[in-house]
């Protein structure tokens, strides 16, 4: 008897305890949640790697201050693989939890494109490193850029190639998906109208194309005295020594997807002397890059690279927009869409329909070291 | 123009030869179309590479030692993925090879992680000119390489026991077995040295590019796949001969037709061969499938 009132009693108790439990978290969100889309597998797995680095210490500092209105932020990290066919499953995901309230990312164009149609009709904010242009083309006001579009950029680089470098002959070698495409072609068409000529275009599948060439060998036949490449570093790296075995010797120019420390590993001497954009380099000093690349340093043993640099931007507005307007997804659009000259490590930020706008530098490889060119665009 | 697209394409398809020969020997055996074998090639070249960065062995040991590695791995493979499914229908051993094939991937990113690495210049490339044509060391060290071990396979093949015992095993497994011939073991040792040839294509592509990556075998694999076919599959000198045609073919159709093709061109071969020559080109008249 005695034995079963104690059990009773305690029955009681839990239940009760429970009770309790179930007010607390009914309240509100017990935590502010920021989910990053990259690829974190497959071909382009680096890039994802370098961000969600960067977001997580963005993220850990404000933590360590106790968070935001006394909550803590997580990172929730969505892998599509660099591929457009996972990019909604991702957001999808991301959109049916009501704790996340902003997401940076997708890496590659093609799957921002896939996937902002989902972030848009879920109201989540979301900022991309991506450059096709259509990302910003209006139709998705949730959807912000923190770079440069493909386009602003191949003109700056048409111009600087033009006016800068004295360059009338270009071929180009360019990847074969949105990003190479975009820009091959708004490069031709700055290049031509300044009076440039273009000599070839070659094209290759990026991942899967090591050797280049049939590429660059017909390429030197048409005598070009630049070569521009709309690509990335790994395989940036792979041209640049293959037109040295071929025996084409010629400047090259990258845009900002060749802007790594990993271009120089690969690469080599090969790599000396090509001149590539850059939208964030630690020697050229805005507030806050010193600590940025101290902490960043110190937590991973290496230099943050340009997306590294501009994740951490992004997560700061965001973080910056939770602290302002409250924590609320349209809090967080309407901070972006107001923010003037936003003091990012990789320079002031401001929204303009939806994309930043900000000045290029050139970047070159000097003794085995990524270093601002001699030569550099006009402000 | 021409003789420089022509070599490069010749490099390019002794490496395709070296793969599709491993590939080919695994079919001659049992049959199995092994997804997995450009993934053996992408494990070689990274235990090379390992050799090379972690015990500072010189460039031939480190190839010898990416070579002994995938055989190694070409064998667990055989035991442990394999042999299990081997009595059971075709459809089950083929979605094992897959599986296979996605394991050793994504057991590589997480291992190696999933950036390219770059391969050590351990060989100064020099580029040698012969009037119009310019052939690149490594480009001969490659074809070099392909033949000696093409060399050593066809004695090992032709005049060793063990290759008698593989060609009997090819033509027919219960018959060989009856005779006292010990067909697991025959297995094993095919798969050790198809993987160890896919290896050695591996780690000359890591030198000839200077980069590993986890993803490295996924199109070479294909590849192998398609010159395999294109040669008549199951034969030797077929599997060289296709990765040949293939490594110039694709050079020569980048350059004049267009190099976003140069895929495709692989793939239009292989339909190209299968309407007109469906055993491939050297599949009838070989006989002897190892």
């Amino acid at each position: 008897m005695k034995k079963k009132r104690l059990l009773s009693g305690l029955l009681i108790g839990l239940m009760a305890f429970s009770l309790v439990g179930c007010g607390v978290s009914g309240d509100d969100i017990s935590q502010i949640v920021i989910g990053s889309a990259n690829p974190m597998t497959g071909d382009s797995a680096q890039f994802g790697d370098m961000k969600v680095k960067a977001i997580q210490l963005a993220i850990d500092e404000v933590n360590e201050k106790g968070g935001i209105d006394g909550k803590k932020v997580k990172l929730e990290i969505g892998d599509d693989t660099g591929n457009p066919k996972e990019a909604p499953n991702v957001a999808q995901k991301f959109a049916s939890n009501d704790e996340l309230l902003a997401v940076i990312g997708h890496w590659n164009s093609s799957c921002t494109l896939a996937a902002r149609g989902i972030y848009d009709s879920s109201g989540i904010p979301v900022i991309t490193d991506s450059v096709n242009k259509a990302v910003t083309d209006g139709t998705t006001p949730y959807v912000f850029r923190v770079s440069l579009t493909d386009t602003d950029q191949a003109n700056k680089l048409a111009e600087y190639a033009y006016k800068k470098l004295g360059k009338k002959n270009a071929a180009i070698l360019f990847t074969a998906n949105d990003f190479g495409t975009g820009l091959k072609n708004d490069f031709t068409k700055k290049f031509e109208s300044l009076g440039g000529n273009i000599v070839g275009t070659e094209t290759y599948f990026e991942g899967q194309s090591k050797d280049f060439s049939p590429q660059l060998t017909k390429i030197k036949g048409k005598n070009p005295d630049l070569l521009f490449i709309a690509g990335y570093y790994v395989e940036t790296a792979l041209i640049a020594q293959q037109s040295k075995e071929l025996g084409l010797d010629v400047d090259m120019l990258g845009t900002e997807g060749i802007s790594s420390e990993e271009l120089v590993k690969l690469g080599g001497d090969a790599v000396e002397g090509i001149k590539f954009t850059g939208f964030f380099h630690p020697e050229v000093e805005f507030p806050g890059t010193k600590e940025f690349v101290k902490a960043f340093r110190e937590k991973y043993n290496k230099d943050p690279d340009t997306y590294g640099a501009l994740a951490y931007d992004s997560a700061k507005l965001i973080l910056e927009g939770l602290k302002k307007n409250g924590v609320s997804r349209d809090g967080i659009k309407k901070y972006l869409e107001e923010v003037k000259d936003f003091p990012g490590v990789a320079g002031p930020v401001s929204f303009k329909n939806n994309a930043a706008s900000r000045n290029i530098i050139i970047l070159t490889v000097k003794d085995g070291k990524i270093v601002p060119a001699d030569i550099q665009p006009d402000k | 123009m021409f003789l420089e697209h022509f070599s490069n394409g010749i490099a390019l398809g002794s490496i395709y030869a070296l793969t599709a020969i491993g590939f080919t020997m695994v079919y001659g055996i049992i049959r199995l179309i092994n997804f997995a074998h450009g993934d053996i090639y992408m494990v070689g070249a990274f235990i090379a590479l390992l050799g090379i960065t972690a015990l500072n062995l010189p460039i031939v040991p480190a190839f010898l030692l990416g070579m002994a590695g995938a055989s190694i791995v070409g064998i667990l493979i055989a035991k442990f993925a394999y042999s299990p499914v081997f009595k059971a229908p075709r459809i089950n051993l083929f979605l094992s090879a897959i599986g296979m094939a996605l394991f050793l991937e994504n057991f590589a990113m997480l291992v190696w992680g999933p950036e390219t690495q770059s391969f050590p210049n351990v060989i100064k490339n020099t580029v040698y000119v012969f009037g119009g044509l310019r052939v690149s060391k490594l480009q001969l060290i490659i074809l070099g390489t392909t033949i000696v071990l093409v060399l050593i396979l066809t004695y090992i093949v032709q005049y060793t026991k063990m290759g008698k015992a593989m060609r009997c095993v090819s033509q027919d497994m219960d018959a060989s077995r009856l005779m006292g011939i010990n067909t697991n073991r025959i297995v094993y040792f095919t798969f050790a040295l198809g993987s160890s040839l896919g290896a050695a294509a591996g780690v000359l592509v890591g030198m000839y590019y200077k980069a590993v990556f986890p993803m490295m075998g996924f199109v070479p694999g294909l590849k192998a796949f398609i010159a395999a076919v294109i040669g008549g599959i199951g034969s030797i000198p077929g599997a060289m001969l296709g990765g040949i045609i293939m490594g110039v073919s694709e050079s020569l159709g980048a350059a004049y037709i267009s190099s976003g093709y140069r895929d495709a061109i692989a793939f239009i071969i292989l339909i190209i061969i299968l309407l007109f020559k469906p055993a491939g080109i050297l599949g009838k008249s070989v006989r002897e499938k190892v």
